[in-house]
């Protein structure tokens, strides 16, 4: 029994921490620009695969790789806003659309590359064995994975708090007509958002990847609406909801999976179904303040 | 009072026809529909009747869904990131009727297209709390709950699995031209309604709600009711393409027919034409279609997606109001130019 | 006048499209032969320059193309039809025929299946490429949907890939429809069932006495939560019930979701070890897989995995899952060993040309192109009708065996048989160099008239194996 407590709770932690970083920028960029971009979940996926290859070019140069993949992520991110969504940030619809196709074409073109087999990056595990609490073994790789994601979203919370760049996200976030006119140059704060978001996503890829697996060009997807989950159970646009969101769903799907009768094959559909609950009672989410159109 | 509105517009029909026929849209339409008719007994040729025409009957399956979606998004402003609910649900009811109850197909059909409206119901009452995107991720997560619930090995009894249902018996009809002109006579009668709805007072409200749904309340319209009469009509139109791809199928499975894919389809379909335009969502739907078949033909089969994701961005790039507009201006002008006008 | 002249020319122009295109249209879709695909050498692979149409038997392979199981059954077949060729084909009443093989891309690999792809294809193998034989199938919901279009057209179609029990029951219970339809490949998902648990039993029998300080007997289950493990699963827990007095104890199967990431799947290889599992059987076709034998190589787990893992079959694995998979056991039709006297000659014929280990599609096209080809040969005929009584006739007492044994099927449902010398599976193990080797097959099962479980024959015979069972060094130091 109490190695299927510490059970949920680790795993419980390890899905919220990867959650959480992910839909930590979807929710920023929601927030401040109004906008689905649905290709966050294709700039994890891809990160993921640029890894695999540039390990496979570059044996020995392991963490220059990291650091040029995720700024790759970022200017692709840059470029998503400046090329596709800039244009056509008056229509929900068209946002949608492009984006969506942009994450569709990531898709099939790593698919065209490489196929659905799934690959790992092991080379990358820079903490392999395990650590024993309690009778319960841990992963040294997802120890350190869940300690990075609670350092960065901290230095996420003081960066949106402190500094100049936060400062004005949080401005056009809260009142854009009033922000812009205060000077701020609204456009160019959400290109920031944008590639913070990307920059997010390619960082939780790049540290939970190498102790998980890519799993076919698809995981992109999963991710994506396990994103939107969170951000709907914690309110669009919520920062501290997207955390929180993604601590909740990572504990409802390990209880499920492991105190329901069948939970594993339940283990997806029963937090959709919560979110389904919660936006049936409360449809702005838990931490949710504006009203939105 | 209706009745004698309804009387009125009978009346008037033939004089309407002569004159909308006259019409620029009215010719090219009724253009489109005679050579739709005409198409299947051009050839007798194997090759054209089991393979092309095949395609044809597909493409218009789809539009009529892309159609459905495009009531329910475009003029009633209801985005619907799940509309598979629908397609995946009537096509299963349809699927499950002939196989196990050995209904005829077309019993089935209304069957699982009624079950669909059901279905609207169901959907559109908590669905009506939500707004915008809201409405579009909780359509979506109830789009993949029922896929995963109708995936689930441990529900199989019940659901029938990840392999679903299968039986040579659920067709149409096993003669390609026949199952081709039920298809069309569906899509003829489909269309018509969608627009004719859009264009009567109820499109009017529909349209009033979306564009400001709270003047529109404040105006004395129901917009609760009315907004789950758009569900339940754009489920019938879903259900019908739905129970009709089942057939064209001939088997239902939960990848295949409740997959985000076929939602995606409706999407991509409907704003590749245009959006609210309704008439697009069937140039989108033959336009994926057959570009889809001819790169097949031309042995690039492996590139069709990423070469369509590539069309999707470009034309939602630079083309808003999708490709329906641009192309009917430009054969506007040339007409005109014939005509010497 | 300007505008008259340009209203000149556009009338010009459109009637010149118009006609080019009705012109086009007709040739390319309306003429009585038109748009159907032209068979020629080039298609026969090794067949002589310049053999005509009518002189190539035309064989259409149904799968995914681009993706690995769609291409494994187009090199088998091709392979064939290459070998067959360069034999100099086959003489049917005083002509000599070539094989040709073609493909159509069915998109059954995609995790978003577009099922109406699948019909596509096998209508333009069937009608336009008027193929006489089909080989292929993977998926079982898309080979379900498309079958039909081979059945309408009384076409015979050799499935090399799909395992559930269904398409066999089609042909028991509605012959007249199916019995187009044969499987050559995988053996049914029931049979496996009863393959895996006779030969764990085995192992168990034989690892207690190995290991008299611990009590080798929890066996744990891992498998993805679809219709084709279902049936699997519950012919492994209807025998194990009967185990379970002795010496077998089967915890609650964890059917998983397959949209399973390395969260999940960390929850489940935890639950198993707390619960105490000693064999754990994984009934994975997907990426779970790999998720798998990364933690088991991180964790260390003290159970043994053995069962049936699809990515691990192929010899890309070693790489692909990190070198991770060392100890792994799993099903697999074909390694390079003495199936029959042709396989290690295929085995290294097949390398030599695709510089890759074959999949086990890549076997079952194979054999199904050599065995239809074999029954043109006997019948002198390229009927169906006539060719059906000839695959119906290998049976048991007849068998006509290829590269992975098989050559026998039951008449009634067109099913492989399994059992050795016929449908059977190797065990192989994955080895912490990276290489993969055939284990023995010992066999335990229960014996309902003595009421107790006695050792029968093995799975198949010590021979062929190239190496010992071995035992993951840490789940030694747990067991002894």
């Amino acid at each position: 029994m109490i190695e299927d407590i510490m059970n949920m709770l680790f795993n419980g932690i390890l899905n919220g921490a990867v959650l959480a970083l992910i839909s930590l920028g979807y929710s920023l960029v929601y927030g401040v620009g109004g906008i689905m971009n649905m290709a966050h979940g294709a700039y994890f996926m891809l990160t993921g695969y640029l890894l695999l290859w540039g390990m496979r070019i570059f044996p020995g140069m392991l963490f220059l790789t990291v650091i040029f993949v995720i700024i790759i992520i970022t200017i692709i991110g840059g470029l998503t806003y400046i090329l596709l969504i800039k244009p056509l940030q008056d229509t929900h619809v068209g946002v949608v659309l492009i984006t969506f196709g942009l994450a569709f074409l990531i898709e099939q073109w790593i698919l065209i590359v490489s196929g659905t087999t799934s690959a790992s990056i092991n080379d990358y595990v820079l903490f392999p064995g395990t650590t024993e609490f309690l009778g319960y073994s841990m992963f040294n790789q997802y120890i350190f994975f869940i300690i990075a994601s609670l350092v960065i979203v901290s230095l996420f919370a003081l960066f949106i708090s402190k500094s100049k760049l936060g400062k004005s996200i949080r401005a056009v976030s809260q009142d854009r007509e009033a922000a812009v006119l205060m000077g701020i140059n609204a456009n160019r704060v959400l290109l920031y958002t944008v590639m913070i978001s990307a920059f997010l996503a390619a960082i939780a890829a790049s540290l939970y990847l190498p102790g998980a697996a890519l799993t076919g060009p698809g995981m992109g997807w999963t991710y994506l609406t396990s994103s939107f989950a969170v951000i709907i159970l914690g309110g669009m646009g919520s920062l501290v909801g997207s955390v929180v969101g993604g601590y909740i769903m990572g504990f409802v799907t390990s209880f499920t999976s492991i105190f329901l009768p069948n939970g594993p094959s339940w283990a997806h559909v029963v937090p959709l179904i919560v979110i389904l609950i919660v936006l049936i009672i409360r449809p702005r989410g838990l931490f949710g303040k504006k009203k939105l159109r | 009072m209706l009745k004698n509105e309804i009387e009125e517009k009978v009346k008037q029909f033939p004089t309407y026809l002569k004159s909308w026929v006259k019409t620029f849209l009215g010719g090219l339409t009724l253009f489109c529909i005679i050579s739709l008719i005409a198409l299947p007994f051009l050839s007798q040729n194997q090759n054209f009747t089991h393979v092309f025409l095949r395609q044809f009957t597909l493409a218009m399956i789809f539009s009529i869904f892309a159609a459905s979606w495009d009531l329910l998004t475009g003029i009633s402003g209801q985005i619907s990131f799940g509309h598979a609910i629908f397609f995946g649900i009537a096509g299963y009811i349809c699927a499950y009727l002939i196989s196990y109850q050995n209904f005829p197909p077309w019993i089935a059909i209304f069957i699982g297209a009624i079950g669909a409206v059901f279905f609207g119901l169901i959907i559109g009452i908590p669905c009506l709390r939500l707004r915008g995107p809201y409405l579009a991720l909780g359509t979506l997560a109830f789009s993949l709950v029922l896929l995963k619930l109708f995936l689930m090995g441990s529900l199989s009894d019940v659901l029938f699995g990840s392999e679903g249902i299968s039986d040579y018996r659920i067709q149409i009809s096993d003669n390609p031209v026949v199952e081709y002109i039920i298809i069309l006579m569906f899509m003829i009668v489909s269309f018509i309604t969608i627009i004719q709805v859009s264009k009567s007072k109820f499109g009017t409200i529909l349209k009033s709600i979306r564009d400001d749904e709270v003047s529109a309340d404040a105006s004395g319209i129901n917009t609760t009711r009315f907004k789950v009469y758009a569900f339940m009509l754009s489920a019938l139109f879903a259900g019908i393409a739905g129970a009709c791809y089942a057939t064209y199928v001939g088997a239902v499975n939960p990848t295949g027919n409740f997959g985000a894919t076929i939602s995606f389809y409706a999407i991509l379909m409907a704003s590749l034409g245009g959006l609210t335009t309704i008439r697009g969502s069937a140039l989108g739907a033959f336009f994926f279609i057959f570009l889809e078949y001819s790169l097949i033909v031309a042995g690039a089969e492996i590139y069709v997606n990423l070469i369509f994701a590539l069309i999707l961005i470009v034309v939602v790039r630079f083309s808003e109001h999708g490709i329906l507009k641009p192309i009917l201006e430009r054969i506007k002008d040339l007409w005109d130019l014939l005509l010497g006008r | 006048m300007e505008k008259n002249a340009k209203r000149i020319i556009a009338i010009v122009v459109v009637a010149a499209i118009i006609v080019g295109g009705g012109l086009t249209a007709y040739f390319l879709l309306l003429a009585p032969e038109a748009g159907q695909y032209v068979w020629s050498a080039n298609d026969a692979p090794g067949a002589p320059a310049g053999i005509s149409s009518s002189q190539i038997i035309k064989i259409g392979c149904a799968g995914d193309t681009g993706e690995i199981q769609g291409d494994a059954n187009y090199e088998g077949a091709w392979f064939a039809a290459k070998t067959i060729n360069q034999a100099g084909g086959v003489v049917v009443n005083g002509t000599t025929y070539y094989v040709g093989v073609t493909r159509e891309d069915t998109d059954e690999s995609n995790t978003q299946l577009v099922t109406s792809r699948g019909i596509a294809a096998a209508e333009r193998l069937v009608y336009n490429k008027k193929v006489q034989f089909g080989v292929g199938g993977f998926r079982s919901e898309a080979l379900l949907a498309y079958q039909e279009v081979f059945m309408d057209n009384k076409i015979i179609f050799i499935d090399t890939g799909a395992a559930t029990d269904i398409f066999c029951d089609n042909v028991a219970n509605f012959y007249e429809r199916y019995q187009y339809f044969f499987r050559w490949m995988p053996i049914n998902s029931t049979s496996l069932g009863g393959e895996i648990l006779t030969t764990l039993a085995g192992y168990v029998m034989a690892l207690n006495t190995t290991y008299p300080n611990h009590d080798v007997k929890q066996v744990g289950i891992l498998a993805e939560d679809l219709t084709w493990t279902g049936s699997l699963i519950a012919a492994i827990q209807s025998y194990l019930s009967l185990f379970t007095n002795f010496w077998v104890q089967l915890l609650t199967p964890i059917l998983y979701d397959i949209s399973l990431d390395a969260a999940d799947m960390n929850t489940h290889l935890q639950t198993l070890a707390s619960q105490g599992c000693d064999f754990l059987i994984p009934v994975i076709s997907a990426q779970g897989g790999i998720l798998m034998m990364q933690q088991y190589d991180q964790y260390h787990y003290p159970f043994q995995i053995f069962g049936i893992d699809v990515q691990s079959q192929l010899d890309t694995f070693w790489g692909d899952s990190g070198d991770a998979c060392a100890y792994e056991t799993v099903m697999q039709t074909l390694h390079r060993t003495n199936k029959t006297t042709k396989s290690i000659a295929f085995w290294d014929a097949f390398r030599a040309q695709f510089g890759h280990d074959p999949l086990y599609i890549a076997i079952g096209a194979y054999d199904a192109v050599n065995g239809i080809i074999d029954a043109i040969n006997a019948t002198q005929s390229f009927d169906a009708l006539d060719i059906i009584p000839e695959f119906e006739s290998w049976t048991k007492s007849n068998p006509n065996p290829g590269v992975s044994g098989g050559g026998a099927w039951w008449p009634g449902t067109h099913d492989l048989v399994e059992g050795y010398p016929y449908g059977y599976t190797l065990w192989c193990q994955w080895r912490d160099d990276g290489t993969k080797v055939v284990v023995p097959a010992p066999r335990w099962a229960y014996v309902g008239a003595l009421g107790y479980a006695i050792p029968i024959s093995d799975l198949y015979p010590a021979t062929l194996a190239t190496g010992a069972y071995e035992v993951a060094p840490w789940v030694n130091t747990a067991w002894s």
